[in-house]
């Protein structure tokens, strides 16, 4: 058995477990915007389960289906970091938003012109190698601009946040939404080095790169799974230190007339 | 109910009370602006501004808090700053 093979056993589950659980995640998140009506969520479900439908798609091998859907779930993640980070406030979200579509579109005719896409299928002149690499550099800028603005605003929050009185595991889930997102954010990175070999995955370069980005898919999705359904126990080990504010029970009379006291004590 | 505590706490920051107090106040704005069975886990971001422009205002203004106006404006920024608490806590 050539050692291609042996990997080719140990990447389809791995893919496999990628594409079950990023559904799971995505159904998860469903049923949380039932329960808690947080519209914000239903973009969000979408990514998840999306990149699952996206992942069934590459493993029957319909890439036709793949090239026109790709950009999507990088366009859904932009409207759920728009509506739970920056409601009312300065945002990129328009700028990235038609950035995505337009390099989308740039991208598209360049796989319409030329017999290019990942992995490779059919061999370039070298006259078509330079857009080979503007499509590789194009689906690294897709991926990355959603991928990073979702890190510098899950990171932003939890590194302004470190010191306030927040449940620890609450800044943990900022941290750990954060560092998912980064860790997607190499899939893009790992594309560029792809060779135009058109023995696709076949081609050990192409092959080490297609198994790296399983990696890469992998540890996404178990960051994901651990960012958005946080067992009680892990919570529970997070907030070890922490201790619950406890409120007395005070009528509106008694905490104004508190209120008035100490407002007394600290004129301003 | 983080995103509560937490502009509790900014509110006995700025005026100088306990944080219990602070959160008291808040809460308290919430059951006069939204009636006493609106569960704190269903507030959205619009519920949350209209608390502080109005019944948190007027609370203000009754306990005769120096520049209500300001201080509202600095408590709708910070509630638009720290807005992603009300889905990653509940979520």
């Amino acid at each position: 058995m050539s050692i291609f093979l042996e990997f080719r056993i140990f990447i389809v589950p791995l893919y496999l477990i990628y594409v079950l659980l990023q559904l799971f995640v995505g159904i998860y998140l469903f049923y949380r915007f039932y329960k808690t009506k947080f519209r914000n969520l239903i973009p969000l479900a979408l990514f998840f389960i999306l990149t699952s439908f996206e992942g069934v798609m590459s493993l029957l091998e319909f890439n036709i289906i793949i090239q026109v859907h790709q950009f999507i779930p990088n366009l859904v993640l932009l409207f759920f970091i728009q509506y739970t980070f920056y409601k009312d406030r300065k945002s990129p979200f328009k700028i990235l938003f038609f950035s995505i579509i337009a390099l989308k579109v740039i991208n598209f005719s360049i796989a319409l012109i030329f017999p290019i896409s990942i992995p490779m299928t059919a061999s370039l002149t070298i006259n078509q190698l330079p857009f080979y690499y503007i499509y590789l550099v194009i689906v690294f800028i897709i991926i990355s601009l959603s991928e990073l603005w979702l890190a510098y605003s899950a990171l932003s929050y939890y590194f302004s946040n470190k010191k306030t009185n927040l449940e620890p595991w609450v800044k943990k889930r900022y941290l750990l939404i954060g560092i998912a997102a980064l860790i997607l954010s190499l899939e893009g990175v790992l594309w560029l080095f792809l060779p135009p070999s058109p023995e696709g995955f076949e081609n050990p370069q192409s092959f080490i790169i297609g198994f790296l980005v399983v990696i890469v898919y992998t540890l996404f999705t178990l960051t994901s799974l651990i960012v958005w359904i946080m067992p009680k126990k892990l919570k529970n080990f997070f907030n070890r230190n922490y201790k619950n504010p406890h409120d007395n029970k005070l009528s509106e009379e008694e905490l104004l007339s508190q209120i008035r006291l100490e407002l007394r004590k600290n004129p301003e | 109910m983080d995103i509560i505590n937490h502009l509790g706490n900014i509110i006995s920051e700025k005026i100088e009370i306990s944080p219990a107090a602070g959160r008291g106040l808040i809460k308290l704005a919430i059951k006069d602006e939204l009636g006493p069975f609106k569960s704190f886990n269903r507030l959205v971001l619009e519920d949350l501004k209209s608390v502080i422009l109005n019944s948190l205002k007027k609370r203000f203004i009754q306990l005769k808090i120096k520049d209500p106006e300001n201080l509202t404006k600095y408590m709708i920024e910070e509630l638009i700053r720290n807005q992603s608490l009300i889905v990653i806590y509940r979520t």
